[in-house]
């Protein structure tokens, strides 16, 4: 309470003022009464009474310091004395300024997509213990999902989950996870999610409306009941409050709404409609076949990671021994969910946050380099005002009010520079298949990034100002001594440590900055096998039960709008396949070469396969290596005829003619069929360019959900509206969707790569310009300390290319020490950033040889600059200067 | 002891002096410690009005503005509750200072 008091004081300083006044005057009109009294002379009377006293001035300042908390006016004082000295140098205020929002800016950007991706918690109950569960096959990379009566027994037989849900997002028919849902007379395509009962309890999620699954639900014989998104709910519905217990259509079968989600509670958060898992095709649930489910298990409390690991290879292995046909390869991969949603970002957002911070230390370095040369200008006044009594502590809050300031302003510039590029940074993740969407939306400048921006901001300006009073101690006499001179070895030795650390940690991000720049270059020049230009992809799924796998109206519906549209003008050929390029298939078979011996239950091989129309050769342009493509017989008469890519015949045909080959499909049934193989095809990069072209098995078909390509030679995006005519033309309630040009699915699919490549191209910008700044500014301070020495030795006969000489030899040593600790460290460096590099050497030479003369070009050129200005000194002028 | 640290001496004094005569001004609280001790203890007039001012700020003692008996305005200073209770604890640490120096003194 007197604390707030002594604060209110403060600003009532004059009334504060005028009592002590009158309290005083009061006590000296009392004693001089009194010594009137006792008979002095009036004069005399009123000395004595003021003698007693003392100083009245001092005691009045004595006495307000004690009603006022004096101390934060001073503190006040001093950040208005900081800020017109600031101004009175604004040169060094800008460089100041504006290096720290650099080194703050890309911080903060950085640091709160790494808040969002690594640290912040996700929206589900027991997050940390919800984890993923994959099974693992030799020929797939990852985890896969998992087979339905795996699941079953799963459920039965482990022990370490509190709760196991599955989910579908294959919808019920391969190869789409879509569904139409007919409104009226239009239809639309929406993604569906098949769901065990439990999976929103697993997630604690509750629905905002209605209710989630119960047990009943799933069971085969249960009212067909349907969940929706909130964003599904808005979108379709309108918001609709009387949605409960409405009736809708999906694929043809009518579905009860019972619930509707809350806004960002969706999992997968793709999804929009979910039904029970129960209506998944009887295929994938009667046999160990098909992998459809993606599983979530709740570790009980007090398990970890690894017994659970251990408990589900137990029953993996046990699988393995009870159905050997199918389950011998198989194993199993667990991930915790936030590995599962961030993915492959994980490493990229890691040497991003390490750059970033490498940036800012050389932002920091370089401030702190600015601020002791400038100290150090300041020298004398510092060293005067202490020698007239002023205490350490009072000195040491000036400092910390003028690097308060210049933190402060540079980090809220930096902070305006992160928000700025935050809505940048978002797209670009947005574009990242690796991560979720849902996480991608967070990444913002929330309160807890804030604060750790506003942390470091105050922490590195409490450091700044410890930096000058340090340099005090040696000794005030030196410092008040004329033309101090002794101070200048040891300042300079530390603020040549200080700028060869730089210089190390600018070799190291721009090391990074160009492997990862190279390592890019090298993904975009792989040739994917085919030409991405001027082709389009279009997804088509025709509504059930209309339409079913490989019936006469299938076939019929793509023949003839693959007629129409090679008539269409501008369109050179159109193909149908199941799905995208650059995209796994997530369609595999086992199968074995006719002729081979019988291999061991659950070593057959197995392999990507995709559907192909008979023209699709033609509409990617994959080269005919071997034999004939489909005709459309081959479809219509339902032939069993493979096609395979030249991958799968050097690894599966070597040493045999492809042509007069057979291979055994469904080799897990008792009735094996065999399938001539009748051409072979050039490979593409059908899993992305990043990975080696894989085998793939063609078959002749056409199923509900298509992808359309088509080859034009006008502007692709143009020829839609004339697809869409076409396909309006055969049924007018049939929509298309993700329609996008299979450059633009090539650029996404490289699209992480990219955005490392070139945030880390603008990062290594950053340190080369902050090296660049830093080495100037150390090599014009030592001219302007070392100008009277340049005149001695211009006037004893130095030339002025011997003093240019001098000062880059200066140079040429601290950048020479820093280079080389730089690149020691750049290889260890990128050693931990080996998993984002594709085809280079983490020690790659070219990249040693950029990075090196990059700062070598830069150094050179930021020393150059000063070190010419000393020599054209003028020796007459720089030996009176004093 | 740190108590009777934190208030000084002179804190204590004027602590004692308004419990004894009541509401004073700070001239009267010079007089009466002077009066009081027999001319043996003399209060430095530049320290006494700090030491006021500080103990009010602690809430030990209050002010207020009146006419004195001479009708000139003066500060009159009187001790509050919590000043009281201050006096009580710094009498008997003192009292116990005192004791244990005679103690020492005696020691021999």
């Amino acid at each position: 309470m007197s604390l707030v008091h002594r604060i209110l004081n403060l600003f009532s300083h004059s009334n504060v003022d005028r009592e002590i006044e009158a309290e005083l005057r009061s006590h000296v009109e009392m004693r001089t009464a009194d010594n009137v009294a006792s008979g002095m002379s009036a004069g005399a009377a009123r000395r004595d009474a003021l003698l007693r006293f003392g100083n009245p001035t001092v005691m009045k300042e004595r006495i307000f310091a004690v009603d006022a908390a004096l101390t934060l006016k001073s503190i006040g004082m001093d950040l208005r004395y900081a800020f017109r000295r600031l101004t009175k140098s604004p040169g060094f205020t800008v460089t100041t300024v504006l290096t720290f929002a650099l080194g703050i800016g890309a911080t903060t950007a950085i640091f709160s997509a790494a808040y969002a991706l690594l640290l912040r918690s996700l929206p589900f109950q027991h997050a940390d213990r919800i984890i993923g569960v994959y099974e693992t096959h030799p020929q797939i990379v990852g985890g896969a999902e998992v087979n339905f009566l795996d699941y079953q027994d799963w459920l039965r037989q482990q022990t370490s989950f509190e709760q196991m849900a599955a989910y579908s997002v294959a919808g019920s028919e391969a190869g789409s996870d879509t569904m139409s849902l007919v409104m009226g007379d239009h239809g639309e395509q929406v993604r569906a999610v098949l769901a065990s009962s439990n999976l929103f309890s697993l997630l604690g999620v509750s629905p905002l409306m209605g209710r989630t699954f119960v047990e009943q639900d799933d069971t085969p014989n249960a009212n067909h009941v349907v969940v929706l998104s909130a964003e599904a709910w808005q979108r379709y519905f309108g918001g609709d409050h009387g949605i409960l217990g409405r009736t809708i259509d999906l694929n043809g079968v009518s579905f009860t709404v019972i619930g509707v989600l809350r806004p960002g509670a969706a999992y997968p958060a793709t999804g929009e409609f979910w039904m029970p898992l129960s209506l998944m095709d009887k295929e994938s649930q009667t046999r160990r076949v098909g992998h459809t489910l993606d599983v979530l298990g709740r570790l009980k409390p007090g398990v970890d990671l690894a017994e659970a690991r251990a408990d589900m290879q137990t029953i993996a292995a046990r699988l393995a021994q009870a159905y050997p046909a199918t389950n011998r390869n198989i194993g199993v991969l667990l991930t915790p969910l936030r590995e599962q949603l961030v993915r492959s970002l994980r490493p990229a957002i890691l040497t991003l946050l390490g750059c970033v911070v490498l940036v800012l230390c050389i932002a920091c370095a370089n401030v702190a380099n600015l601020l002791v040369v400038r100290s150090a200008a300041h020298a004398r006044e510092t060293a005067v005002r202490q020698a007239l009594g002023a205490s350490r502590l009072r000195l040491l809050s000036q400092y910390f009010s003028e690097t308060l300031i210049l933190c402060l302003l540079g980090g809220l510039l930096g902070t305006g520079f992160a928000a700025l590029t935050l809505p940048l940074l978002r797209v670009a993740f947005a574009h990242t298949a690796g991560a979720d969407p849902s996480l991608i939306q967070s990444v913002e400048l929330n309160l807890p990034v804030l604060l750790v921006a506003a942390g470091v901001c105050l922490s590195t300006a409490f450091f700044f100002a410890l930096l000058p009073t340090r340099k005090r101690q040696n000794g005030l006499a030196d410092s008040l001594r004329p033309s101090d001179r002794s101070g200048t070895g040891r300042r300079s030795w530390s603020s040549r440590a200080l700028i060869s650390t730089e210089i190390a940690i600018a070799i190291v991000v721009l090391f990074l900055g160009s492997l990862l720049i190279r390592s890019f270059q090298k993904l975009i020049r792989v040739d994917p096998g085919f030409r991405t230009d001027h082709l389009l992809s279009i997804e088509i799924t025709l509504p059930q039960p209309r339409y079913q796998y490989g019936t006469p109206a299938t076939n019929h519906f793509y023949e003839r709008l693959i007629d129409k549209l090679t008539q269409s003008p501008g369109i050179v050929s159109a193909g149908t396949t199941i799905a995208l390029p650059f995209q796994a298939s997530h369609a595999m078979t086992r199968f074995l070469i006719a002729g081979e011996p019988a291999r061991a239950p659950g070593a057959l091989p197995m392999e990507q396969i995709r559907e192909v129309s008979p023209e699709f050769f033609q509409a990617m342009g994959l080269g005919l290596e071997q034999g004939r493509v489909f005709e459309r017989k081959d479809v219509e008469n339902s032939s069993n005829l493979i096609i395979v890519n030249q991958a799968f015949a050097r690894r599966y045909l070597s040493g045999k003619n492809p042509l007069t080959s057979s291979i055994l499909m469904n080799v897990l049934s008792p009735h094996p069929e065999k399938m001539p193989v009748i051409g072979v095809v050039s490979n593409a990069h059908d899993l992305g360019v990043g990975t080696e072209a894989e085998p793939v098995l063609y078959f002749p078909g056409f199923d509900v959900h298509a992808v359309l390509l088509i080859r034009t030679n006008i502007d692709p995006m143009s020829v839609v509206s004339e697809v869409r005519k076409a396909v309006r033309d055969l049924d007018p309630t049939q929509p298309i969707y993700h329609v996008e040009t299979i450059d633009e699915v090539l650029s996404d699919s490289l699209a992480r790569q990219r955005m490392v490549a070139v945030l880390l191209g603008i990062f290594a910008l950053f340190a080369l310009t902050l090296a660049a700044i830093g080495i100037y500014g150390v090599v014009a301070y030592s001219v302007t300390q070392r100008t009277r020495e340049i005149g001695v030795r211009m006037a004893v006969g130095s030339s002025r290319a011997n003093i240019l000489l001098l000062m880059l030899r200066d140079a040429a040593s601290f950048t020479g020490i820093g280079v080389l600790a730089g690149l020691v460290a750049a290889f260890a460096g990128a050693h931990l950033a080996s998993t984002l590099l594709f085809r280079i050497s983490s020690a790659d030479p070219i990249s040693i040889c950029i990075s090196v003369s990059a700062l070598l070009i830069v150094a050179m050129l930021a020393a150059v600059v000063p070190a010419s200005r000393a020599a054209s000194i003028n020796p007459v002028e720089a030996l009176r200067a004093e | 002891m740190a108590r009777n640290d934190l208030l000084g001496s002179l804190g204590f004094l004027v602590l004692k002096t308004l419990s004894q005569a009541g509401p004073l001004h700070g001239y009267g609280i010079v007089l009466h410690i002077q009066r009081a001790s027999d001319e043996l203890l003399r209060v430095e007039e530049g320290s006494l009005y700090p030491a006021l001012h500080r103990m009010e700020q602690s809430g030990w003692i209050s002010s207020e503005w009146t006419l004195t008996e001479t009708n000139r305005k003066a500060k009159y200073y009187k001790l509050t509750a919590l000043g009281k209770k201050e006096l009580q604890a710094a009498e008997k640490s003192f009292e116990q200072l005192v004791k244990g120096v005679q103690a020492m003194l005696r020691y021999a």
